[in-house]
């Protein structure tokens, strides 16, 4: 049967609501498996010379099969034309991806950067603060404090440093945590935590004796140690006996494998201020998920959010200059390249977009021929077997580890072939940088399935389990396409039987076409391991 | 009978003639024979490559439509033909105009003219002759067509008009939309509507309301009665969650749902339950089992149901299609249509707060199949004053109040609605599903009722590619 292209296309105004499918000259929208709707052109034609009511910006835009809603976004500023086609709105509508790039803050998460604490309290100017090797243990980088030989000193002489990211960032202090050593036994030093308020109150969760023994990690947590609202932590070493001057160098405290956690939000918006949010000096991607919709993206419908939960706990993760969701959710994915994240409908109550964060299937929802038409253009990025990943430690020196793989490819050519992957500012850690190079190598180790497919027919859909309209296809889900002979990757095990299964990365559908173009690929290796992580059965000990 | 042709200030049994172009010794004359009065171009969308033989047509929409009328003023004065060809440069210069034909036939048609130009003028001592081509609309245009006011219930068990009304006798070459009146509101309600519309095969033959009674209990769940439900005695079916209040069955079948095989069953619905919450909340999740049994063909999501007060309400529990599966429609080419085979609905259900039941009373499925015509709309009735009716308008595409004497208000009040407006098929019966579901879970005052009834008068202006037969 051949009938009309059954979508129809609303605007909504704080003006008016119109129906407009008649009015358009022609409709074209695009939704992508990471970030969901992602745009959408319309245009119709509308006198130049005022603003129609259902033309606005950030008017609601919505194209609609039935009761099923295909596409939503939010108009941006619209163009005009008015030539010998006559006047025409030409408007583009972004959908709700596009909000995660509407705010820049800094934030903090977990931190274990020593590079910038920096001399508060400063009343024994002689005292010295450094980052440098613990000289306790001989090895790694430390807070050493030091009140040096010669110094005098008198009750309450000290040196603090004090960490400084959450008040800067309008963050409150969820759990701190380290490790120390001191050059000498004495019961009068000190070593101290200090969790203090900007503008005024403190508390002091952890204070010891110096000691040669030292202490090991003894985390403190909001609401059980230290009232809610701190957001600076201090460091220091205090003398608290009488009138005397240091006789040698021994008198130091390392304070070492420092971690700040920051209060993160739910969902819902609840920013957590209990320990029970804040078990571990780590934190998760599921959990940062939900601190970006509970902060920074309101149009989100956060309270009926699908955030699954992830398991690689993330050591360093903190961004005092600055960013936006968008590049936060990037670089969860390049920690967890199982999952992935989406906006879609509005839930009609709230108003609000829908989203999930969600692993990457595993079974097949479509079924396709390449009948009418595809394509595949060859490969451009290449095959590596070796790359250098840049990273900042936690002194903020830049660091540089190299990561290789087995290509087979590339070892029949006897050939050698590094990438460069920068990691920036953010996440500093070498375990997170060998993670990086990991995950970046296992992505080119073969050449991989990709093109693009056209669909001007119903398909099969196993999960809805009906035949669906090339404009109800999803982006992210996994096709199942006859006709094309597959390379072996993460998908496609064997290459003998002439079909191959891709991703589903993007699909982009006009109306003058009646047809749907989906952009194909293939699991990376390192979505393909993390998948494969996830469905084992855990671990038992015997 | 006479062959009329002339320019008409609307679509009406007696309209304003601005100009006659058949009209007699003072007017144009149509040369007929020299007439063209085109058809208008079916524009299609063609998908295919050289890998199998044929091309796929995905969609098609007829395009407008171009006239050539031959006229000819030879037999008026210079004066009076040049007063007649401004007057026709008049009517071709208006944005959109009016042409009333009548083809030697009994009944009339009326096309939508868009502004158009003499193409080519011959005017010299002894003719006065212009050939047009004149830009229309698609189709041609009957008369305004009001069908009589069905009332119909909020009850899927009445006898008559049950949350349903059939629209037959449509005229017509080609469908057309439906200019829907809703009156007897009388809402200041939270009430929603809801329309599916079937309009091929043989709608009676669908299956479109199941009672819940006439399943299989399953945990903590048993026949029970309530006047407010549907049906009479036993008429609902009441899950008391007391032994599990987990998501566990709650209802089954064996035997085929939503009903016998048929052709007629083919589709995409979007299905509904009627059920009484009681102050609750709860999760549903149903799954379609292969007739005979087994593991679910296919399992829906979990729909999550709010508190629905003491009142009975409308739960939407998403799309489903039957058949389910691979769909090949036909048998190869010979285009029979394959019969169709439903399957063992289950319908598992947890409690999530409250200590009360769930009441279940009927499962309702209303056509949702955009791709085969199927028109889905709904529409929200919230914040109507209870003195006002409501257009839904299809030539328009909008919907609007309007006072009882048919006044339309200003729009300050903008009904919000979505999907599309329903469609006319002609020469087929076209029954909608109609559902208006009040929304007790956010006003208990004003809950679910199912004797409420809404009065549906459908208009329609019938649509032909060029003459029209006697009455049809």
């Amino acid at each position: 049967m051949s009938l009309n292209v059954p979508l129809t296309v609303r605007v909504l105004t704080s003006r008016a609501a119109r129906a407009i499918t008649a009015d358009l000259r022609d409709l074209w929208f695009r939704e992508t498996a990471v970030g969901g709707f992602a745009a959408a052109r319309l245009s119709l034609d509308r006198p130049l010379a005022t603003e129609p009511d259902e033309i606005a910006y950030y008017g609601q835009v919505s194209i609609n099969a039935g009761s099923t809603v295909i596409w939503e976004g939010d108009l941006e500023d619209p163009g005009r034309s008015a030539s010998g086609d006559g006047q025409v709105w030409d408007l583009v509508a972004m959908g709700p991806a596009a909000q995660t790039r509407d705010r820049v803050v800094p934030l903090i998460y977990v931190d274990k950067t020593l590079s910038d604490l920096r001399r508060s309290d400063n009343i024994t100017p002689g005292g010295t603060n450094s980052v440098t090797e613990d000289p306790g243990i001989g090895s790694g980088d430390a807070l050493v404090l030091q009140l040096p030989s010669g110094l005098p000193l008198v009750t309450n002489s000290r040196v603090a440093v004090r960490y400084l990211r959450c008040t800067e960032s309008g963050q409150k202090i969820a759990r701190v945590d380290y490790a120390w050593d001191a050059g000498r036994t004495s019961a009068s030093l000190k070593v101290e935590l200090i969790l203090r308020t900007a503008g005024g109150g403190s508390d002091v969760p952890r204070t010891q004796t110096f000691s040669t023994a030292g202490d090991v990690l003894a985390p403190k947590e909001i609401g059980t140690d230290w009232t809610s609202g701190r957001d600076i932590a201090e460091f220091r070493i205090i003398w608290v006996g009488g009138g005397v001057t240091v006789a040698d160098d021994i008198t130091w405290a390392s304070i070492r494998d420092i971690t700040v956690v920051a209060t993160r939000y739910d969902k819902s918006g609840n920013e957590l201020v209990t320990a029970a949010g804040y078990s571990a000096n780590t934190v998760l991607a599921s959990e940062v998920v939900a601190d970006l919709l509970g902060r920074l993206l309101p149009g989100f419908d956060g309270a009926n959010a699908s955030i699954a939960t992830t398991s690689y706990a993330i050591t360093q993760l903190a961004y005092p200059d600055g960013v936006d969701a968008a590049r936060v959710l990037e670089d969860l994915m390049r920690l967890e390249p199982g999952y992935r994240w989406a906006a879609g409908r509005r839930n009609p109550s709230t108003g609000k977009y829908s989203f999930i964060w969600t692993q990457w299937p595993t079974t097949v929802r479509y079924e396709a021929d390449v009948t009418d038409g595809y394509g595949a253009p060859g490969s451009a990025d290449g095959l590596y077997n070796a790359v250098t990943v840049r990273w900042k430690d936690s002194k903020g020196l830049i660091k540089a580890t190299s990561r290789t793989s087995t290509v087979p490819v590339l070892t029949a050519a006897s050939r050698t072939r590094t990438g460069f992957l920068d990691l920036g500012d953010n996440i500093g850690s070498l375990a997170e940088a060998q993670q990086a190079g990991d995950q970046w190598l296992a992505d080119r180790q073969y050449p991989p399935n990709a093109g693009r497919l056209t669909i001007a027919r119903p398909i099969l859909d196993h999960v809805t389990g009906r035949m669906v309209q090339p404009y109800e296809i999803e982006p992210g889900y996994l096709i199942r396409v006859r006709g094309i002979l597959p390379r072996i990757d993460a998908l496609n095990a064997t290459a003998r039987d002439g079909v191959t299964v891709f991703r589903i990365w993007a699909k982009e559908y006009w109306a003058s076409k009646a047809a749907a173009e989906l952009e194909l690929d293939s699991y990376p290796a390192s979505t393909a391991r993390a998948l494969a992580t996830l469905h084992q059965p855990p671990l038992r000990r015997r | 009978m006479t062959f009329t042709l002339d320019f008409v200030d609307g679509i009406a049994s007696s309209p304003t003639v601005r100009l006659a172009l058949m009209g007699g010794s003072s007017d144009w004359q149509v040369l007929v024979k020299e007439t063209d009065w085109g058809m208008p171009e079916l524009r299609r969308a063609v998908a295919g490559t050289l890998l199998v033989d044929g091309q796929q047509i995905p969609a098609s929409a007829y395009g407008n439509r171009t006239m050539t009328l031959a006229l000819n003023a030879s037999h008026l004065a210079p004066d009076a033909a040049a007063a007649k060809f401004q007057t026709l440069c008049r009517e071709l210069d208006r944005p959109a105009n009016f042409l009333r034909l009548c083809a030697d036939t009994t009944e009339v048609v009326f096309f939508r003219t868009l502004r158009s130009t003499p193409g080519s003028v011959v005017w010299d001592k002894f003719q006065q002759k212009a050939t047009v081509r004149l830009l229309a609309e698609p189709f041609a245009y009957g008369l305004k067509e009001t069908q009589s006011g069905v009332v119909v219930t909020n009850d899927p068990a009445a006898g008559a008009n049950g949350c349903y009304l059939d629209i037959t006798g449509i005229r017509g070459d080609v469908e057309t939309p439906a200019q829907i009146l809703l009156s007897g509101l009388n809402t200041g309600t939270f009430a929603d509507i809801i329309i599916g519309t079937r309009r091929r095969g043989t709608p009676s033959s669908g299956a479109y309301f199941f009672q819940a009674e006439a399943m299989t209990a399953g945990v903590d769940t048993a026949l029970a009665a309530d006047a407010t439900m549907s049906g009479a005695g036993n008429n609902l079916m009441a899950t008391t969650f007391a032994g599990t209040a987990t998501m566990t069955t709650r209802l089954s079948l064996t035997t085929n749902f939503p009903g016998s095989s048929g052709v007629d069953l083919r589709g995409t619905y979007r299905m509904y339950a009627v059920v009484k919450g009681n102050g609750g909340t709860y999760q549903v999740q149903w799954s379609i089992l292969p007739v005979g049994g087994g593991a679910a063909a296919v399992q829906s999501e979990v729909f999550s149901v709010g508190s629905a007060g003491s009142n009975r309400s409308l739960i939407d529990l998403g799309k489903i299609q039957f058949p389910i599966g691979a769909d090949p429609v036909y048998d190869g080419y010979s285009g029979a249509e394959k019969s169709v085979t439903g399957g063992y609905l289950v319908v598992a259900a947890a409690r999530i707060t409250g200590a009360v039941s769930l009441g279940w009373d009927t499962f309702i499925l209303v056509p949702d199949d955009p791709a085969r015509g199927d028109d889905w709309f709904s529409l929200s009735l919230y914040g109507l004053a209870t003195d006002k009716d409501i257009v839904i308008d299809g030539p328009r595409d909008m919907v609007y109040p309007q006072n009882t004497a048919a006044v339309t208000l200003p729009t300050w009040y903008s009904p919000q609605w979505q999907g599309r407006i329903p469609r006319l098929t002609p020469n087929q019966t076209n029954r909608w599903i109609f559902l208006r579901p009040d929304k007790a879970g956010t006003d208990a005052t004003y809950g679910d009722v199912k004797s409420r009834t809404t009065t549906v008068t459908v208009s329609y202006w019938p649509r032909y590619l060029f003459v029209r037969p006697v009455g049809s």
